[in-house]
C-alpha cells in the first residue's frame, strides 16, 4: 500500500479535476489546492510528500508559494506544472529548490516525474542534510572501486 | 490528394501571378520570398504535400535546401519552377542528379495555371528527363584540386566515418595548408577503394567536408546512429562515430549558435549516445579510452556529456526524459562561456586572476539569458546551465545553495563537469582518475553522495556491481 500523499496547486478547476484522476492510483491521498494560502494550510495539517504547483496563479503565484513552504522548514519535492512562464521567475523558483518543471500539457511527462518523486525522490534525493556525510560513504567507494579494477 | 502547397520564387511579380492562380482554389498554398524561409517553414509545420522551389536566380544555398528536405522530409514532393533550362546545367543538375535529389518535375517559366495544376497532381511537364545531359558516374566523379581556407573544412576521423552508399555531401582530402582533393560529389556513390588507392600512397587519418555542410552530416549520422542501436555494427566503429557526431555537433553549436533545428538535432545527439552507450558495455569501454580529453572546448564539452550519461544511467530516478534533459544541459551547461573573451574557453580557474573570475562567475547566468530566446529549449535545461557550479556544500555560484535546493539534474551535470576538468587537469585515464577523485574529501563533500556513488558504478562492468 501506498502511503504518500500528493498535492496538486493550480488556479484552474479542470486540472485539479484531470490531475487528480490521473494519479489516485499511485498514492494514498490526492489534496487540491486552488490557489497558495489553501495549500499552505493544507501543509500544515497533513504529511504531504509531494507537490504539483502552477507557476501564474492570481494572489498567490508558485513561487511566493515555494519560498513559504521552504521557509516553513518544509523540503518536500515540488514540481512546477506551468504554462511557459516568465525566466527570471523561473529561475528563482529554482533557487528554492524544485524538483522539476514540466510545461503544460505533457501530461505523459507530469506523470513520469511525479512517480519517480514519489518512489524514490524523496529518500535518494532529498533525505540529506546541507553537509553531507562524506565519511560514511568513502568505505562504501573504496569496495565498489576494487571491482571496478576487475576484469 | 494534394492539400498544402509552399511555394518559394524571389521575383515579385511570379510570386503575384501565383497567388492569382490559386485564390480560391482548395489549395492550401503558403509563399515564401526568401530561401532561409523555406527551410524554417518546413521545419515549423512538415505537414506540406508539395515544396515548388523556383531556380531561375542559381544560389547555392538553393541546393543546400533541396537536399535538406530530401533528407529530413523525404515524403514532401519536390518541384522545380526555372526561367531557362540552361541554369539546371549550371548547377550540374543533369537528369539523374534531379533524381537523387528528389525532384518530381521540372516547370519552364512562364507557365499557366493548368500546367502548374497538372504537374502538382504528379502529370509530369518535364519532357527534357532524358535530353539532360546525364554525365556518367565515373566521368562526373572525378578528382579535383580545391585551393580554400582550412577554416572551410570540417575533418572526421577516417576510421569513424560511416557513409552510406551515397555520398551525402562533397568529401575532400587535405593534401597541404589550405589545399585539398575533392575525391567524392555528393550524390555519387561512395567507394572505399578510392580511398585504399590514396592509403596506399600515404596514411590517410582524416576525411574533410565543408564546413558549411556540417549541418547535413550531423542529420545523416544522427540517422545512421538511430539504426545502429539495434545492429551489429563493429562496436569501436559506432563508439567513434558516436564521439565524433557529437564533437561535430558542439562545434556547430557553438560557431553558427542555436536555432530550433539544432535543438531538436541536439535531443536527438544526446538520445543516440545514451541508447548507444546503454545497449552496450563494450562500447562504454571504447569511448572511455577516447576520453583521455584533451584541453579544449568542445572536449570538455563532450567530457561533461559522456559522464552525465554514465550518471544518469546508474541513478534510479532518472527517466528517459531525465536523460535528455540533462545531457542536452551538459553539452550546454558553458555556452555563458560564449559572452566572455576566447581565453576563457581554455583558462583554467585557478589561473584567473580576481577581475576575471568574477566575469567567469557570470557565465551561467549569460547562458540562460541566451538561451531564454529558445522557447524550444525546456526549463529544466535552462535550469542546468543556470545551476551547474552550484555545490552541495553551498560553495557554488552564483547563488551558493545549499545541496538541497540545488535542482537535481544539475547536481549531475555539476559533477560530470567537475570530474571531466579533473581528468584533463590530471592528464589521467578516467579509470584511474575516478579512483584518485574519490579519495579527495574535499571535492567529495561539493556533491550528492548518490551521484558520486553513481559515478563509480558505471565504471563497473556489468554484472560485477
Ligand atoms: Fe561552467
Ligand atoms: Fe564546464
Amino acid at each position: 500500500m501506498n502511503k504518500k500523499n500528493l498535492l496538486i496547486i493550480d488556479d484552474e478547476p479542470d486540472i485539479l479535476t484531470i490531475l487528480e484522476v490521473l494519479f489516485e492510483k499511485y498514492v494514498n491521498r490526492v489534496f487540491k489546492a486552488e490557489n497558495g494560502l489553501i495549500a499552505l494550510d493544507l501543509i500544515k495539517q497533513n504529511k504531504i510528500d509531494c507537490i504539483i504547483c502552477d507557476i501564474n496563479m492570481p494572489q498567490m503565484s508558485g513561487i511566493e508559494v515555494i519560498k513559504k513552504i521552504r521557509e516553513m522548514g518544509n523540503e518536500v519535492p515540488i514540481i512546477f506544472y506551468s504554462a511557459y512562464g516568465n525566466q527570471e521567475y523561473m529561475l528563482k523558483a529554482g533557487e528554492y529548490g524544485a524538483y522539476d518543471f514540466i510545461s503544460k500539457p505533457n501530461l505523459h511527462q507530469l506523470e513520469e516525474v511525479t512517480v519517480n518523486a514519489l518512489k524514490s525522490g524523496i529518500d535518494s534525493l532529498y533525505d540529506q542534510t546541507t553537509q553531507p556525510q562524506v565519511d560514511d560513504h568513502i568505505l562504501e567507494y573504496q569496495k565498489l572501486l576494487k571491482k571496478v579494477d576487475e576484469k | 490528394m494534394v492539400n498544402k502547397v509552399l511555394f518559394f520564387d524571389d521575383d515579385i511579380n511570379w510570386a503575384k501571378t501565383l497567388d492569382g492562380y490559386f485564390k480560391g482554389s482548395k489549395i492550401d498554398f503558403c509563399q515564401v520570398t526568401t530561401i532561409a524561409d523555406i527551410r524554417a517553414k518546413i521545419t515549423q509545420d512538415s505537414t506540406y504535400d508539395i515544396v515548388i522551389i523556383d531556380i531561375s536566380n542559381p544560389k547555392r544555398s538553393i541546393l543546400e535546401v533541396i537536399r535538406y528536405i530530401k533528407l529530413n522530409f523525404p515524403s514532401v514532393k519536390m518541384i522545380l519552377t526555372v526561367s531557362d533550362i540552361k541554369i539546371l546545367n549550371k548547377l550540374g543538375l543533369t537528369g539523374g542528379a534531379l533524381l537523387k535529389l528528389g525532384v518530381e518535375d521540372v516547370v519552364v517559366k512562364p507557365y499557366s495555371k493548368e500546367i502548374l495544376i497538372k504537374s502538382i497532381n504528379g502529370i509530369k511537364q518535364f519532357e527534357t528527363w532524358k535530353t539532360l545531359k546525364n554525365v556518367s558516374e565515373e566521368e562526373d566523379d572525378q578528382e579535383e584540386t580545391v585551393r580554400e581556407p582550412d577554416d572551410y573544412f570540417t575533418g572526421v576521423k577516417l576510421e569513424n566515418y560511416v557513409s552510406g552508399s551515397i555520398n551525402v555531401f562533397d568529401l575532400y582530402l587535405r593534401t597541404g595548408r589550405n589545399n585539398y582533393i575533392r575525391i567524392f560529389h555528393r550524390g555519387k556513390k561512395f567507394n572505399r577503394l578510392k580511398i585504399e588507392k590514396y592509403q596506399s600512397n600515404e596514411k590517410i587519418n582524416y576525411l574533410y567536408f565543408k564546413t558549411a555542410d556540417r549541418g547535413t552530416y550531423i542529420n545523416f549520422t544522427n540517422k545512421l546512429l538511430e539504426k545502429m542501436v539495434d545492429k551489429d555494427l563493429n562496436v569501436s566503429k559506432k563508439a567513434g562515430l558516436v564521439k565524433e557526431v557529437s564533437e561535430i555537433y558542439i562545434d556547430e553549436i557553438f560557431t553558427k549558435g542555436i536555432d530550433a533545428q539544432i535543438v531538436t538535432e541536439g535531443e536527438s545527439v544526446c538520445r543516440n549516445v545514451f541508447n548507444l552507450i546503454q545497449e552496450d558495455e563494450i562500447l562504454f569501454e571504447l569511448l572511455e579510452g577516447y576520453l583521455n580529453l584533451e584541453k579544449s572546448f568542445r572536449s570538455h564539452l563532450f567530457g561533461t556529456m559522456f559522464f552525465s550519461s554514465v550518471i544518469c544511467k546508474n541513478v534510479t530516478w532518472a527517466s528517459e526524459n531525465t536523460v535528455e534533459k540533462t545531457c542536452l544541459g551538459a553539452m550546454l551547461h558553458d555556452i555563458g562561456i560564449l559572452k566572455l573573451p576566447e581565453i576563457f574557453k581554455t583558462l583554467s580557474v585557478k589561473a584567473m586572476t580576481a577581475g576575471q573570475l568574477v566575469q567567469y562567475k557570470n557565465h551561467p547566468a549569460a547562458g540562460v539569458e541566451m538561451l531564454a530566446k529558445f522557447p524550444s529549449i525546456s526549463e529544466p535545461v535552462k535550469q542546468i546551465v543556470y545551476q551547474h557550479h552550484e555545490m552541495a556544500d553551498g560553495s557554488g555560484f552564483p547563488n551558493g545553495l545549499p545541496g538541497i535546493r540545488i535542482f537535481p539534474l544539475a547536481r549531475i551535470v555539476a559533477l560530470a563537469n567537475c570530474f571531466s576538468n579533473y581528468i584533463v587537469e590530471k592528464k589521467m585515464a578516467p579509470k584511474q582518475a575516478i579512483h584518485e577523485f574519490v579519495m579527495e574529501r574535499n571535492t567529495l563533500i561539493k556533491f550528492d553522495q548518490a551521484l558520486i556513488k553513481s559515478l563509480i558504478i558505471g565504471f563497473i562492468k556489468k554484472g560485477k556491481a
